[in-house]
């Protein structure tokens, strides 16, 4: 007969047989101890130390669980304060020396963390619905996104390397368009109702997307909005020609569809108060009041009339009620809403617009291409310039302004302006738009809890949106600053504000269930060259635009035309699928997400990427090893063929096919059992396309 | 022999690494040129390392009926001299002698404090002669063993002895024995460890190319006592003189049937294997050294199983240290009580220690245990080499710490010196002084332990680089206040969760020097300032205006044309072009360079 043994694993008794490992023991009370070098075909190693437990009767030392067997009267604690430090800062180095990508960089630069490659194979393989489901796990504002987005996801596109970044964002708006066209757009199932119910202050991006998510957690959605309509700052801060009302309004039908009750010309802070809401029995709100107020230029004479604030401008000419503009216009401003207004005024018949900004063009943020369409319209640029002050002189406006030039970069890694002294000038016009940035508009927030800081943001937890207010949430751009304050932020805000919510609501830890962790190759200029073997040249599709002289419409008619079905799939294939197969079942990067590991924390000298693919069968992606040597024991001990072996010392350590050979030279026969058991996507199978992609 | 009373006149030259370094060897040609010249019959004949390295080339001459008198620091013209004066006409040449010379002082001075047990051979008899070392007493103790002792004899003894494991670890060694007796098998091994590896230590060394026969006959009476017929010495194969010593060594044995079948006519049978390592620091540990030998990568299994219960080819199997096994003999003969009459409490004997760094004698010395560092140090080391003072000692290599000033009067001893930070090690004993960084010092160590890390437990592989990373951070004055707290967590993260003690010591160096010498760090980090200037990046050279005296001494040292000047004109130093070397601070005789 097998002795038995008899131990305490966090406190709870547990029998097993002698020679049980303590990792097995745990498995008998349902505690999974975390391991990347363990496997059940294999003798334990104990090399990559994330199983450690605590041994109470040992002084608190730390023991691999895997390789230590079970003993009479022992304590373990598998998830003390001590082991989950250490855990934490395993994954942290290991991660710190793994050179792959989990997440494609679009995706990782997308601030709503949309699975891009996912969408993009869909639209190459001939199905824009499938995309349009994945995009719409992240962006519900899918047409409207596809239109007005500034795309960090493009500027980080590997692409750019070669002949320029894929179309990633007009794709969304190709996919997005042909469901709206369908005339059955697609609206997610929702499970039946929770009983719990959510109030949010703000039809605009960020509020809608919470509302859309929470509905398909099953919560009653009530949204209030100040305006006849929805849409927020896609409504009243984007002129038609970029986004048409009618496609927004569909848009937002489609979202509403899924049962959220919009109530309009509510006040939210007059009419309705957080405390109120309560009283009415709703479980949490969710405050996305925007930011529609303007950064004062803080030059004399900017309250004159007819010196307008970009915002107020914009919802004016949304509203059909432009404001007097006169024949010459001075824009102050280089982001999207100086661009839009400059554009609008060019529409409205204003001969001649002038945009001021004070450093140049290149320093914009708002895109390029939104730049280059302006200045095809007919709008003159003033680069490295800057108003000091306004006068009125009849019915004109006298501006004297100075000239700048770019000193060294800031804190934002901009090259900061400097004045010339002496470069001061003069130039007359009939109006002018200030559009150096938003502010938001607090006096709605008097006699709730929560707190703004002073530049009038409010403060909120940035993993749980929760405010100083209890059952109290925030969004949006009033919850960022400055150039956070972009539409897919506010709705990659809005989806995990509704995750929080619905744990809030059933009294759950705030703790995301959504993996968003990533870790990266490297910037644009530090991808090795070899990343790009066997990509063929396609230039990016041109996106069909409006003749100049069409555009200059005071009706304001769309300018981009959008993509024809078989430019959208060529595009769409341009994608080279960076971001690793294996993200989703990648036992490390579960287990980073997991434990919350920071590995920037330990940057330094890195594995290099590299990718071996001369074998029929597999291929090897060696900075994505972790040495937990699965591969070559495996080979040895289950197969006895021996093909994979450790080599070098100390960090530069790595697992290579004997010999140092290349893959496709080794011994190796294509079992594939190296990839069964590799915890990271470092051994693959290889693939006939690179495409298994799935939304996450 | 050491004997005086032989037949004809006998030169013996130290021919160990260090007197081999030293120039033995253009010493010992050059004698048995002049002997041949000579046409009388005089034996020339070679021995190991006495323990005085500084003093090598040692020359040692007997004359019938006369005492032996050595000779310190020869060379090939003082050996011309040696032979011209002392072998033929009998004049000693007094003035070079240990006995009268002008080190004579300084001799007695390093050798009287110390008790050689492990030592005992070392610099007396020829290495590769075992009549000379039978003549000495040489497996008498096996004898002994063999044709007296019962294995549990000859465990208890070692027990009372209280021998422990002079490897590092410190495990008792008849405790060790005891286990691997208990292990049924129809099979065990002993293991003889030899791959020392620790920078500046070559205590080992020395034994094996002195005294080779006392750690086989060591290893004879281990198996014995544990019973096991099969023994295994892995040696670095960076050790040539050494393993050179040891091939001798074992044939000599095997032919007078000290190993092999039926030793002493008891029915004893033992088998001695060399096994060449490639160098590995990391085979140095018990579970790498077998899997090495076994044919495997040299990576540590995790323990238990120990390998007295599964150990070589799964077999039980005792391994101990070259000193470890050297020291048994002597137990066996001189009795363990006569043993344990040296040293402390809870270590007893001797330990063997390679003196180096910043030390006026340095070299291999024996002393009992519980002496104190300082006497170490200043009594047979006698103080620095450069005059200043003592800043502190660096015990047990990258895996030790160091001990600073304040606690040198401490004693060699393996608790208390685990309870400074450092440990007993192997045995390698670094001297500082004011002028080393102990930023730097701990940089060395564990860049060490990083470059000799196998590569197998996470901590060790990646936080150890992580640790290095951070100290050239800070040695370069980038490094950041927040860098103290992440070398601190690093190194507790990696003492606790790595596989062998070359992960959990790795960290040592760097928090024990950050027990001690903190406000160093703080230095380096808050004012870029290398308190003992000696990071480059961290410190300015520059002429003293006064000084100067345009001697032009350090203008064509400079290797990169930095100073410029004429005879007499105070010189120039380009700091721009300076790389900071410390040449010119060395020939400048009129302190004149100055590091800022």
């Amino acid at each position: 007969m097998e002795k038995i043994i008899n131990l305490k694993i966090n406190n709870i008794d547990v029998q097993v047989t002698e020679g049980t490992s303590i990792l097995d023991a745990a498995k008998k009370i349902g505690v999974e101890i975390p391991t990347l070098c363990h496997h059940e075909k294999l003798k334990p190693f104990s090399s990559c130390f994330i199983c450690v437990v605590e041994s109470v009767k040992t002084g608190g030392n730390l023991v691999t669980s895997c390789s230590t067997a079970a003993n009479d009267g022992m304590e373990i604690l598998t998830d003390s304060l001590k082991v989950n430090q250490s855990r934490k800062l395993c994954l942290e180095l290991l991660l710190s020396d793994h050179s792959g990508d989990c997440l494609a960089p679009c995706q990782s630069a997308c601030p709503a963390n949309t699975p891009i490659p996912a969408y993009l194979d869909a639209i190459s393989k001939g199905d824009p619905s499938k995309a349009l489901k994945i995009v719409k796990t992240r962006i519900p504002f899918a047409a409207s996104i596809g239109r007005v987005c500034p795309r960090p996801c493009e500027t980080a596109c590997r692409r750019n390397n070669l002949e320029g970044a894929a179309a990633i964002c007009s794709l969304k708006r190709y996919v997005a368009d042909i469901d709206l066209e369908s005339g059955d757009p697609y609206i997610p199932e929702c499970p039946p109702d929770t009983g719990k119910k959510v109030a949010i202050i703000g039809a605009g991006p960020a509020g809608l997307s919470a509302g859309y998510y929470l509905r398909q957690k099953g919560h009653a959605v009530t949204v209030f909005d100040r305006h006849e309509r929805a849409g927020g700052m896609l409504a009243f801060g984007i002129p038609d020609f970029r986004l048409p009302r009618n496609t927004l309004a569909r848009e937002i039908e489609s979202i509403v569809g899924t049962g959220i009750d919009v109530k309009y010309n509510v006040d939210f802070g007059t009419d309705i108060t957080t405390k109120e809401l309560k009283k009415q029995g709703y479980d949490a709100i969710y405050l996305a009041i925007g930011a529609q107020g303007a950064t004062a230029m803080r030059v004399s004479g900017e309250n004159l009339k007819r010196v307008y604030s970009g915002v107020q401008v914009l919802d004016h000419v949304a509203s059909d009620d432009p404001p007097y503009l006169g024949d010459s216009c001075i824009i102050v401003g280089g982001g999207s809403t100086a661009i839009d207004a400059a554009r609008s005024a060019a529409r409205l018949g204003v001969k001649d617009v002038y945009v001021m900004y004070r450093r140049t063009r290149h320093e914009m943020p708002a895109h390029e291409e939104e730049v280059d369409d302006m200045v095809d319209e007919g709008v003159k640029l003033m680069e490295l310039t800057a108003p000091l002050a306004i006068e009125s002189d009849g019915e004109k406006l006298k501006v004297t302004s100075i000239k700048m030039r770019l000193g060294d970069p800031d804190a934002s890694g901009r090259r900061s302006p400097i004045k010339i002294p002496g470069s001061e000038f003069v130039i007359t016009c009939d109006s002018m738009i200030s559009a150096i940035g938003q502010a938001i508009d607090g006096i709605c927030l008097k006699g709730t809890k929560v707190e703004t800081y002073e530049w009038g943001t409010i403060k909120v937890n940035p993993k749980t949106f929760l405010t100083t207010e209890e059952a109290v949430f925030a969004g949006g751009d009033c919850a960022v600053d400055g150039d956070g304050r972009i539409a897919v932020e506010a709705i990659g805000m809005g989806r995990r504000a509704a995750e929080m919510i619905d744990l809030y609501m059933n009294g759950k830890p705030l703790k995301s269930a959504v993996n968003e962790f990533t870790v990266q190759i490297g910037s644009l200029g530090e991808i090795p060259p070899g990343f790009y073997k066997g990509s063929t040249k396609i230039e990016r599709a041109k996106m069909p635009k409006l003749q100049i002289v069409d555009r200059l419409n005071p009706k304001f008619p769309e300018v981009e035309l959008g993509y024809c079905s078989s430019d959208a799939a060529l595009e769409a294939s341009r994608c080279l699928h960076c971001g690793c197969t294996e993200q989703d079942i990648c036992t490390l990067r579960a287990y980073a997400f997991e434990y919350d590991a920071q590995p920037q924390r330990w940057k330094g000298g890195r594995r290099e990427w590299d990718l071996d693919d001369t074998h029929e069968v597999i291929q090897y992606e060696s900075g994505k090893c972790i040495l937990c040597g699965a591969c070559v024991r495996v080979c040895e001990e289950v197969k006895g063929l021996g093909a994979i072996c450790f080599t070098g010392r100390g960090f530069p350590t790595r697992v290579r096919p004997n010999f140092g050979n290349e893959w496709g030279l080794s011994t190796c026969d294509g079992c594939k059992m190296c990839v069964e058991v590799c915890p990271t996507g470092a051994i693959l199978e290889k693939l006939e396309d690179g495409t298994q992609y799935q939304a996450t | 022999m050491t004997n005086t009373n032989g037949f004809h006149k006998r030169i013996v030259v130290g021919y160990g690494s260090c007197g081999i370094a030293a120039g033995a060897r253009d010493v010992y040609n050059e004698i048995q040129k002049s002997l041949a010249d000579l046409g009388e019959e005089v034996t020339l004949d070679i021995t190991g390392c006495n323990g005085s390295c500084h003093f090598e080339p040692i020359v040692e001459v007997y004359i019938p009926n006369q005492p032996k008198v050595s000779y310190g620091l020869v060379d090939t013209a003082k050996a011309k001299k040696i032979i011209e004066s002392h072998v033929v006409n009998n004049v000693p040449v007094d003035e070079w002698t240990f006995e009268k010379g002008e080190f004579s002082e300084e001799t007695k001075a390093f050798t009287s404090p110390q008790v050689k047990i492990a030592l005992r051979h070392c610099g007396f008899i020829d290495p590769e002669s075992i009549d000379e070392y039978i003549a000495t007493g040489g497996y008498e103790a096996l004898k002994k063993t063999l044709t007296g002792l019962s294995q549990d004899d000859v465990i208890n003894q070692i027990i009372a002895s209280g021998l422990r494991g002079r490897g590092g670890g410190g495990f008792p060694t008849g405790k060790k024995w005891q286990l691997a007796k208990a292990s049924a098998s129809d099979e065990k091994y002993i293991i003889c460890n030899a791959d020392e590896g620790d920078p500046g230590a070559f205590m080992d060394r020395s034994v094996l190319e002195s005294d080779p026969h006392a750690v086989l006959e060591g290893m004879v009476i281990a198996g014995y006592a544990i019973g096991a017929n099969h023994a295994y010495i892995y040696a670095r194969a960076e050790y040539p003189l050494a393993i050179k010593r040891l091939i001798i060594a074992i044939n000599q044995a095997k032919e007078k049937g000290f190993i092999g079948k039926n030793i002493f006519g008891t029915g004893f049978a033992f088998e001695i294997k060399l096994k060449e390592g490639a160098g590995a620091f990391v085979c140095g540990e018990e579970t790498a050294l077998m899997a090495s030998i076994e044919g495997e990568r040299g990576m540590p299994k995790k323990r238990p199983p120990y390998p007295a219960v599964s150990g070589l080819f799964g077999k039980p199997t005792n391994i101990n240290n070259v000193e470890t096994f050297a020291n048994v003999p002597w137990i066996i003969t001189n009795g363990p009580e006569k043993y344990a009459s040296y040293g402390t409490e809870g270590s007893k004997g001797t330990k063997v220690f390679a003196l180096a760094g910043k030390i006026k004698r340095g070299g291999l010395v024996e002393v009992p245990m519980g002496m104190s560092i300082t006497d170490i140090i200043e009594k047979i080391g006698g103080g620095t080499s450069s005059g200043k003072p003592v800043k502190a000692v660096q015990l047990g290599g990258p895996s030790g710490g160091c001990i600073p000033k304040e606690y040198l009067g401490i004693s060699v001893d393996y608790e208390e010196l685990k309870k400074y930070g450092a440990m007993m090690g192997s045995g390698g004993m670094v001297v500082m002084d004011e002028d080393d960084c102990m930023v730097d010092i701990a940089k060395f160590f564990l860049k060490f332990t990083q470059n000799e890390s196998c590569g197998k437990c996470t901590f060790c592989r990646i936080g150890t680089k992580r640790m290095l990373e951070i100290l050239e951070r800070i040695t370069s004055g980038i490094g950041t206040e927040a860098d103290i707290d992440l070398l601190e967590e690093l190194g507790q993260g990696i003492r606790s969760a790595s596989l062998c003690g070359l992960g959990q010591t790795a960290p040592n160096p760097v928090l024990s020097t950050l027990r001690y010498f903190r406000h160093e760090y703080e230095a380096h980090i808050k004012e870029a300032r290398c308190p003992s200037k000696s990071c480059k990046a961290l410190i300015t050279y520059s002429i003293h205006t006064t000084n100067c005296t345009g001697c032009m001494a350090c203008v064509k040292p400079c290797p990169v044309q930095a100073i410029t000047g004429k005879k007499n004109e105070v010189h120039l130093l380009d700091i721009e072009r300076c790389t900071r070397c410390g040449v010119c601070s060395q020939v400048c005789k009129f302190d004149a360079i100055m590091v800022e």
